[in-house]
């Protein structure tokens, strides 16, 4: 077993099971929580989700963990957001009239043309170490919204969707648009390579 | 090019994966979790589990089949209906362990149900189920509560074009079960009238030629197959060999 403790956010969206039998194949210590002092203690959050921006943000501020959450990922803690957990991880979206998202990535979350459901390959905009193994394989995508890429924060796309984002990194911040937890051989692959091979919790910044 | 998905559809019905013939006769094939796992390990695109008796006992969603199969630790994307009356139901059904869920003769009775499910688990996750009848250039709904066919008008036909819907389950009642049965004109006809909207479609597909016609169909997002993969071992792999590799993803299998 690794030291390393990743936190699971439950915000009430959508089922944890698949991302929780794979991060246990890594032999990390998984937690699932939306507690304050175990957040805190996490050396690794991740936010996943399949749902409604509205709902849930609604969730995050029910469990009182909102502004906490925001503190804790602008302080530095390696975080992960994957579909809508990415999502909520922009200052907004089109999706919500009545909620803001936490803001710790800049932009707002627009709505696609086209709903964008499916496997599709992704193709890596930049030279970075963590996505290298994942270029020109395909993921399992499940999204109405999603963020246009404007200031080169995009490290891999979509060719159809493009400038529409399928992976974003600032700092100790990543965003997944793909469930790498329903991508199969791929899916483990990718996050093996990030968590394992690249040590995202330590080489974060 | 966007590739096309292959489903697996595996009927329910008392607990007990059955082969449906035109939803009229059950075979009971065995455990379900047994072949939700065959498929995972076959790395099929997306699985589909249809629970039949939950709609007609108004006896609401199964979430411990969903339960059951959420531990069975698939990645591959579930999709699941049968049941689901309500927003509170959906969203049960997607905390359980379902990617995604299809509405079913619910819609039947409250057309707005598709607007209230999307504003609880977003309208990616939302499939309408179209088990449709045609007949003498009309198309009917058939309803499998009440055994009843309900004409599409124009009124149905604008719920149906939604933006809280994101892909049609058509199936061809009239065929299902059959070797061979399905019509490909069903979908051309669909694509009409839903101004081509994506379909995942069902019922009686059972060979490479036909999923290769059906594939052609610019509508189709995922041709489901129900029967005729439980049949023999990797039988998924077999169907890929004779496939074309630009308009199906190409699986490895690992495991």
């Amino acid at each position: 077993m690794r030291n390393n403790k990743i936190v699971i956010v439950d915000y009430g969206v959508g089922n944890m099971a698949s991302l929780i039998n794979l991060l246990s194949k890594f032999e990390f210590e998984i937690t699932i929580s939306n507690k304050k002092n175990v957040l805190k203690n996490a050396d690794c959050i991740i936010l996943p989700g399949v749902g409604n921006f509205t709902e849930a943000i609604k969730n995050l501020k029910k469990n009182k963990i909102f502004l906490y959450l925001k503190k804790l990922i602008l302080s530095g803690k390696p975080t992960i957001g994957i579909c809508l957990g990415m999502q909520i991880l922009f200052q907004s979206s089109e999706e919500s009239e009545d909620e803001i998202g936490l803001g710790v990535l800049s932009g707002k979350i627009i709505k696609l043309k086209k709903k964008n459901i499916g496997w599709f390959k992704i193709f890596s905009k930049k030279k970075n170490q963590y996505f290298k193994k994942s270029n020109n394989k395909l993921f399992y995508f499940n999204h109405s919204y999603g963020f246009k890429d404007v200031k080169n924060s995009c490290e891999s796309y979509i060719k159809d969707l493009y400038p529409y984002l399928a992976i974003v990194k600032n700092k100790n911040v990543l965003g997944i648009q793909f469930h790498p937890e329903k991508s199969q051989y791929e899916g483990e692959i990718f996050l093996k390579n990030i968590l394992l091979d690249n040590n995202f919790i330590k080489n974060v910044h | 090019m966007k590739k096309k998905r292959i489903a697996g559809v595996i009927i329910v019905k008392n607990n007990i994966a059955v082969q449906s013939f035109s939803f009229k006769k059950y075979l009971p094939l065995g455990k379900p979790e047994h072949f939700v796992e065959n498929l995972d390990r076959w790395n099929i695109d997306e699985i589909i589990v249809l629970d039949i008796d939950s709609s007609k006992l108004n006896a609401g969603p199964n979430f411990e089949l969903i339960k059951r199969i959420a531990k069975l630790k698939i990645r591959t994307p579930l999709i699941y209906g049968g049941g689901i009356r309500n927003p509170e139901d959906a969203k049960k059904v997607i905390k359980s362990g379902a990617d995604r869920l299809i509405i079913g003769s619910s819609f039947l009775q409250d057309f707005n149900l598709p607007l209230k499910i999307s504003n609880v688990t977003g309208a990616q996750a939302v499939i309408l189920s179209l088990p449709l009848i045609k007949f003498q250039k009309e198309f009917f709904i058939f309803n499998y509560i009440l055994k009843k066919n309900i004409k599409i008008n124009s009124e149905i036909l604008n719920y149906i074009n939604s933006e809280y819907i994101s892909e049609l389950f058509l199936s061809d009642v009239l065929n299902d079960g059959k070797f061979n049965g399905f019509k490909p004109n069903i979908i051309k006809d669909l694509k009409r009238l839903t101004k081509n909207f994506p379909l995942l479609v069902f019922g009686g597909i059972s060979d490479t030629t036909q999923i290769n016609k059906i594939a052609k169909f610019s509508n189709v997002s995922s041709i489901c197959l129900g029967n005729f993969l439980n049949y023999h071992e990797l039988n998924y792999q077999k169907y890929l060999k004779d496939l074309p590799k630009n308009k199906f993803r190409v699986s490895q299998f690992h495991k």
